[in-house]
């Protein structure tokens, strides 16, 4: 039962590298929060900072209005899962599970209630006398759980705590930690670099790149409306589609072709357009049309992704076609698309335009 | 998939093993089966010649309290040099895997006393004890205490304890910094969330996972401060005042070479050997199962 703000938050490594560029964010009492960006973009330092682990180099940190900047990990009553799990291996699942509360002096009939709720939660009781080497991936990453959870902490922290696990298993864990943050409404700060699983889990989505926040909303208003062409590009797979136009008040202008977006900016200059694979369709139900020389076919079942490129622009392209896509002996097909679904990007700043 | 032959001749594997088997038979083997033979027989002051006495050696050696002296004196020897060293070097090795900045030059000054020759070690510590020149009985004349370890037993232990135990840090340093540095980081940052103090989490879960390594630095310098200080006792007390820094090793070379008693020597020898051998079965028993967690 907390909240955690984040004010102007800065974080320069002693090396001089600077990883954070100040970071604005407000997580309510509850609530799922899910930062991802790709590898290196400073996620796993914001959490690092957030647990105690890392120094906050500048601004304010506080849990329901203290102020936690200086506060030892401890104190600041915070649990966190690693991605390796970070089991004591000398230690039986029982007493990993104890470890943290035998730390706050916490009386032995006390734990032991605990550690049993807990491990009843996840069904973890016959396992609570091995040690970590005998637990399986899965295992051991419910183990790690445990030991989050036994606690009761304000806050939950992930740092990809699922990668190491198959892809199967990732996908039942990642339901079943959904499932048990809701149960206990625990706060719960999670990275991943993941889009599926940010999706997936995310009350609200932070995304992230180079060090500063591009974009916080729900996921779906990400994949929606994705604020900057980096989260256009990193939301959403596969990844948009990118091309070149002109935008003259309210009409676009791409190649030949003039589209009235009914914009009310008064911007004139080159932009680009996004277009997500699943709104080019085979079908003449939409407005637009595109034309694309094919290169590559891969069916997935449900779906067909389509690769090839522009025929005026040569730009890549991929689409997904709905069903069954028979390749026929044509190497170029024709796709149509809606206003509704463009997105425009100054291309000098980056800034949505629609 | 089968190996692949890759010597065609019987001999040449052999030819290859020659040299170390050489090594071996003549500077161990043999010197070892000679040992074991002196070990039954009796010379005469002159050693012009000798008699097989079947046991009488041991029994002679079982019946003597100086034996027992040596063996306590051997005991409160390695188990000080022991406790000393691995205590001391697990320092080290703990605050030389918190430093970040200059971390090799450390490791390299720490190092060095291992390259140093047990006698010149030995001279090193007996000049700066040395009651009469030495710096560090100097220092301890001004605050009051006057150090003589040519006449006082004790010191003379305490000596030789801290002589060996100096050339023995880095070694036991390498393995506990190597120790140390292959445990997750992520598992102190845990039990640091898990609200475990610094000294705490030492206890509970950093030395647990250096058992192993401290299993096996525990035999290393058992064996160490039993077989290997020969060296540096004969360059600081040669063995005395009186005998209370004769280790069982010294007192093999004292018996046989300066007291001429050759066969009482040889005994002695094999008692080691049997303890060697003893040791060995420790070791490779527990330490081939690791110890346990
Ligand atoms: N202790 C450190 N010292 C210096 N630079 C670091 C340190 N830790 C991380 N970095 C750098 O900070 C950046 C962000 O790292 P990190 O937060 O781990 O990224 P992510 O978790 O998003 O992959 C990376 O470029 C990384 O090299
Ligand atoms: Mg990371």
């Amino acid at each position: 039962m907390a909240t955690l703000t984040l004010q102007q938050i800065r974080k320069t490594y002693p090396n001089g590298y600077r990883a954070i560029h100040g970071i604005d964010l407000t997580v309510t009492d509850g609530e799922f929060i899910v930062i991802v960006g790709p590898s290196g973009c400073g996620k796993s330092s914001l959490l690092r900072m957030i647990a105690g682990l890392e120094t906050i180099s500048e601004g304010e940190m506080k849990i329901d209005d203290r102020l936690i900047n200086g506060l030892e990990p401890a104190q600041r009553d915070i649990a966190m899962v690693f991605q390796n799990y970070a089991l004591y291996p000398h230690m039986t699942v029982y007493a990993n599970m104890a470890y943290g509360l035998r730390n706050r002096g916490a009386p032995k009939a006390q734990i032991e209630e605990d550690v049993q709720r807990t491990a009843k939660i996840l069904e973890l009781e016959p396992l609570l006398a091995r040690k970590p080497a005998q637990l399986s991936g899965g295992q051991r990453q419910r183990v790690a759980m445990g030991r989050a959870i036994v606690r009761d902490p304000k806050i939950f922290l992930f740092d990809e705590p699922l990668s190491n696990l198959d892809a199967k298993l990732r996908v039942q864990m990642r339901l079943e930690i959904k499932k048990l943050q809701r149960q206990l409404g625990t706060t719960a700060v999670y990275v991943t670099h993941d889009q599926v699983e940010a999706m997936t889990l995310a009350d609200r989505l932070v995304v992230m790149n180079g060090g500063v926040v591009e974009q916080i909303g729900t996921p779906m208003e990400i994949y929606e409306r994705p604020a900057t062409p980096f989260v256009a590009g990193f939301i959403g797979s596969p990844a948009m589609n990118f091309m070149p136009g002109q935008l003259h008040g309210r009409q676009l202008q791409m190649g030949e072709r003039m589209i009235d977006m009914g914009l009310t900016t008064d911007y004139r200059g080159s932009v680009l357009v996004g277009v997500r694979p699943e709104h080019l369709h085979r079908e003449a139900g939409a407005p637009h049309r595109l034309d694309m020389h094919l290169s590559m076919i891969e069916p997935l079942g449900a779906d067909t992704l389509v690769y090839g490129e522009l025929t005026e622009g040569r730009e890549n392209l991929v689409a997904r076609i709905n069903g069954h896509f028979k390749a026929g002996s044509e190497n170029s097909m024709r796709l149509h698309f809606s206003e509704r679904d463009l997105h425009i990007y100054c291309e000098q700043s980056g800034q949505r335009l629609n | 998939m089968h190996p692949i032959p890759v010597f065609r001749h019987r001999w040449l594997p052999w030819a290859l093993l020659a040299p170390q088997l050489m090594v071996t038979l003549v500077f161990f083997v043999w010197p070892a089966l000679e040992a074991i033979y002196q070990a039954f027989l009796v010379q005469d002051p002159f050693g012009m010649s000798s008699r097989f006495v079947w046991f009488d050696n041991f029994i002679q050696l079982f019946e003597d309290p100086k034996y027992f002296e040596s063996l306590v004196s051997t005991l409160v020897f390695s188990a000080g040099v022991t406790v000393l060293s691995m205590g001391l070097s697990l320092l080290l090795a703990v605050m030389a895997d918190g430093v970040v900045r200059g971390a090799s030059v450390y490791k390299m000054l720490l190092v060095w006393p291992y390259a140093v020759a047990p006698a010149i070690a030995g001279i090193l510590w007996m000049f700066m004890f040395d009651p009469t020149i030495g710096i560090v009985a100097y220092a301890l004349e001004q605050i009051g205490y006057h150090w003589n370890h040519r006449v006082n037993g004790d010191e003379a232990m305490l000596l030789v304890v801290i002589a060996a135990a100096w050339k023995q840090i880095s070694y036991n340093f390498l393995f506990f910094l190597a120790g140390l540095q292959a445990i997750p980081r992520s598992l102190i940052e845990a039990a640091a969330i898990d609200g475990a103090r610094p000294f705490k989490r030492f206890w509970t879960i950093v030395f647990p996972l250096l058992s192993p390594t401290s299993f096996f630095l525990l035999v290393v310098n058992i064996v160490y401060a039993f077989f290997d200080t020969f060296g540096i006792i004969h360059a600081v007390t040669h063995g005395g005042p009186g005998t209370s820094t004769t280790t069982l090793v010294y007192k093999v070379y004292h018996d046989g070479f300066i007291g001429l008693d050759l066969g009482g020597s040889a005994a002695q020898s094999v008692m080691l050997m049997l303890l060697v051998g003893v040791l060995t079965v420790v070791q490779f028993r527990y330490i081939e199962r690791k110890v346990q967690y």
